[in-house]
């Protein structure tokens, strides 16, 4: 049987994507039968899918251009302290 | 590593803008998003995007090839990101502040950017109003981690490479982000 402290460590390797099936088992084992942990758990959880399902903003359609203009023309001999 | 990022930075490397203009293309967006998590504004983050291609044209020769070209750019960028975050701090502070500068949850008061994101074009659930805020409060050495890991998908080793810093130290950040942000999100309104 896990505390409580060694619970929340391991919450955190499973979402590090890092935790050893063996402490996964008792992990679910200690979620099961502590209400806080669990709630703990699921607010992890939560947190996670909500950051993944955040929007991804686009840039400007003419940014790529921009770039493209911006970069120093090219030279024939670059030296490397340049 | 023979991906053809590396295929075609060597081939900007000697001088092929074409080849540039593909990597540009591959890695635009993906630093675009970066930044604009990082920063909360279109036009800094547009800025951040343009100095990071530039940096990477001016160095591309530096590329070590053995080494995944993804990690390069993202830590260009990052580095960039993190660079006016500070520039911001300063700005924001007074040099008498007394700030602490320990990995210690203390730290989060005192580190929190205080200008708020600006509003942009995107619309937003309340939900994700309130992620977009918890992430503007979020001190930068966690913002940066947080926004690699759950934003980018990146892995614990893959933060450490491109931040520069022991894995342990990118885990220690990774997990208070996280507890920062599950205290901040208001979990009875998201269910």
């Amino acid at each position: 049987m896990k505390t409580c402290r060694e619970a929340i460590s391991l919450m955190h390797e499973y979402y590090d994507g890092m935790i050893e099936q063996a402490d996964l088992k008792e992990l679910r084992q200690h979620v099961k039968q502590c209400g806080d942990c669990a709630d703990r758990f699921q607010q992890y959880e939560q947190t996670q899918a909500y950051m993944r399902a955040m929007p991804k903003p686009q840039p400007s359609v003419d940014l790529a251009n921009r770039i493209m203009d911006a970069l120093p023309q090219p030279k024939k001999r670059v030296s490397v302290l340049n | 590593m023979h991906t053809i990022e590396t295929r075609l930075a060597k081939l900007a490397r000697d001088g092929d803008r074409h080849a540039f203009a593909e990597i540009v293309d591959l890695y635009k967006d993906k630093i675009y998003h970066l930044s604009y998590r990082m920063l909360g504004n279109a036009q800094e983050a547009e800025d951040v995007v343009q100095e990071t291609f530039i940096r990477v044209y001016k160095n591309i020769k530096r590329y070590d090839p053995t080494h995944k070209f993804s990690t390069w750019i993202y830590r260009i960028g990052t580095n960039l990101c993190i660079d006016r975050l500070r520039k911001r701090k300063f700005t924001a502070y007074s040099l008498d502040a007394d700030q602490s500068d320990g990995e210690g949850m203390d730290g989060y008061s005192v580190l929190a950017a205080k200008d708020p994101l600006p509003e942009d074009q995107l619309t937003l659930s309340e939900t994700q109003q309130q992620i977009r805020e918890a992430i503007s409060k979020m001190p930068e050495k966690y913002r940066s981690v947080i926004i690699l890991r759950y934003l980018e998908d990146m892995s614990l080793q893959e933060i450490s490479e491109v931040l520069d810093m022991p894995v342990t130290t990118i885990k220690t950040r990774v997990h208070r982000g996280r507890e920062y942000l599950r205290k901040r999100l208001d979990h009875a309104k998201l269910i």
